[in-house]
């Protein structure tokens, strides 16, 4: 390989620099006397054109960093719209729960207003036994108010719409309440229009059916079946469900009259439980229930 | 002490690269811009070569930086080279007076190299314009412009570090 370090031509330092001075104190003078102009003419005829393409190259790199740095910038700032997107969205989400509980809770306080023979405790739902017990085929609720709110078994478990079920079982302060659907639940109703009375039981399946009817009362489809004061364990006109047709009854002569819940069981999130109401016609009191209560 | 040897075809090829670190200085050097002060690339070169490989070799590249530097910015030849050339010269004299492995070094040459090519450089185009009066700046001019090269220098440190490390002795630089 060649030796590409050989000694400098200049000589020593002292030499160098002097040299190099007096070169740089030349080109001062030659510029100021205008001696070197042609040359300075030709040099820039030469490096003009590098120079402006390094320009233009370097221009456009420039602004391809600036545009990388603003995309960049962009990004972070949808990152942090995202997020602040976010957070405005779990304060949304806690407002419109806020809101909905509180048209509810309005909802039941103008149940309370317009119905003043009830005394009712309100209480959420606070969890759901749905098929619990596969022999029993079960289905409960579970709500957050127990023998605290002086609720007892027997109660009847309402909402503005219309009869939730009863009071199953009380702790000091949750609550289990079996739903119409339960295949154990069973309720004194009466069919509005036609005046024609019955028994409102749970089906398997979860649907609710009328009976101890016949097929020559003048029902009516669609008509609204509400509770009966009949037993004296219910307060009679809280709307169970419509009639939505009427099926025979295998081996009886009777019929049977499929009976669409007036209640979303499974959108329930806050029920009423009367914890006193008045009969209407005999100005009995019922809904205190036995007080018995096992633990859930 | 042998004197350190000049490698000619790395100063050859020096030359069109300063030129193209002009045009970049030139260029993307307004881009980044700190307080108004462009960065010297040729200037930085010109340190780094003092510190590297001596002065012998840096005193040829200052002087061909400054050609470029004067004939690409349209200004009056020779007075960036003459910058340029002391400014390596004196802060040779001040690399080969503190162990070459001290954290410092690096930033102590950026500084003084600025200042120097600040001064002789401003005297300079006072001369050329025939008026001191463009000196009057000059302090304010000293007192930033050796920010670029002190943060580059600083940025360079560590690998100017493990570079000096290995090449402590330059050799008696003809014995100026």
């Amino acid at each position: 390989m060649r030796d590409t370090t050989r000694p400098g031509i200049f000589g020593d330092l002292g030499v160098r620099l002097l040299i190099l001075v007096l070169a740089s104190l030349l080109l001062f003078a030659m510029q100021r006397s205008g001696q070197f102009q042609g040359i300075r003419a030709v040099l820039t005829r030469v490096v003009s054109p590098v120079q402006w393409r390094m320009m233009v190259e370097t221009s456009r790199f420039a602004d391809s960093l600036g545009e990388a740095r603003r995309n960049r910038a962009a990004l972070a700032e949808a990152g942090t719209l995202a997020a602040a997107n976010e957070i405005l969205s779990a304060e949304n989400a806690v407002l419109r729960e806020a809101l909905a509980e509180n048209e509810r809770l309005r909802e039941q306080l103008a149940y309370g207003t317009a119905n003043p023979r009830f005394t009712f405790q309100g209480a959420h739902v606070i969890g759901r036994v749905l098929g619990f017990d596969p022999q029993d085929a079960q289905e409960s609720l579970i709500i957050d108010a127990g023998r605290n709110r002086g609720l007892a078994v027997g109660m009847p478990v309402i909402t503005p719409v219309g009869l939730v079920g009863r009071v199953s079982t009380v702790t000091d302060r949750t609550a289990r309440v079996l739903l119409l659907l339960d295949q154990r639940s069973s309720v004194s109703a009466l069919l509005q229009n036609s005046r024609v009375s019955g028994q409102i039981e749970g089906v398997a399946g979860g649907g609710l059916e009328m009976v101890f009817i016949t097929a020559a009362d003048p029902i009516i489809p669609s008509e609204l079946a509400i509770t009966s004061r009949l037993g004296g364990t219910l307060p009679q006109g809280i709307p169970i469900g419509q009639v939505r047709e009427l099926v025979p009854a295998s081996g009886t002569s009777g019929v049977r009259a499929a009976i669409e819940p007036a209640v979303d069981f499974r959108r329930l999130e806050s029920v009423m439980v009367l914890t006193g109401f008045e009969l209407e016609g005999n100005g009995a009191n019922g809904g205190s229930g036995d007080n018995g209560s096992d633990p859930p | 002490m042998q004197p350190q040897r000049t490698n000619t075809f790395l100063i050859l090829l020096a030359v069109p690269v300063l030129a193209l670190l002009v045009m970049l200085q030139a260029t993307v050097g307004v881009r980044v811009a700190l307080f108004g002060i462009k960065p010297n690339l040729v200037l930085l070169t010109v340190l780094l070569w003092t510190l590297l490989r001596g002065r012998r070799e840096a005193l040829i590249v200052a002087f061909a930086g400054g050609f470029w530097l004067d004939f690409l910015a349209l200004t009056t030849l020779g007075i960036s080279s003459l910058a340029l050339v002391l400014s390596s010269f004196v802060t040779g004299i001040g690399r080969r007076a503190v162990q070459p492995t001290q954290v410092l070094v690096p930033v102590g040459v950026g500084i003084l190299g600025a200042l120097i090519y600040a001064a002789v450089y401003w005297v300079g185009q006072a001369v050329a314009a025939g008026s001191l009066r463009t000196l009057t700046s000059l302090p304010d001019y000293w007192g930033i412009q050796p920010l670029y090269q002190v943060a580059a220098m600083l940025f360079l440190t560590p690998w100017l570090y493990g570079r000096l490390s290995r090449t402590p002795d330059l050799g008696s630089e003809g014995g100026v």
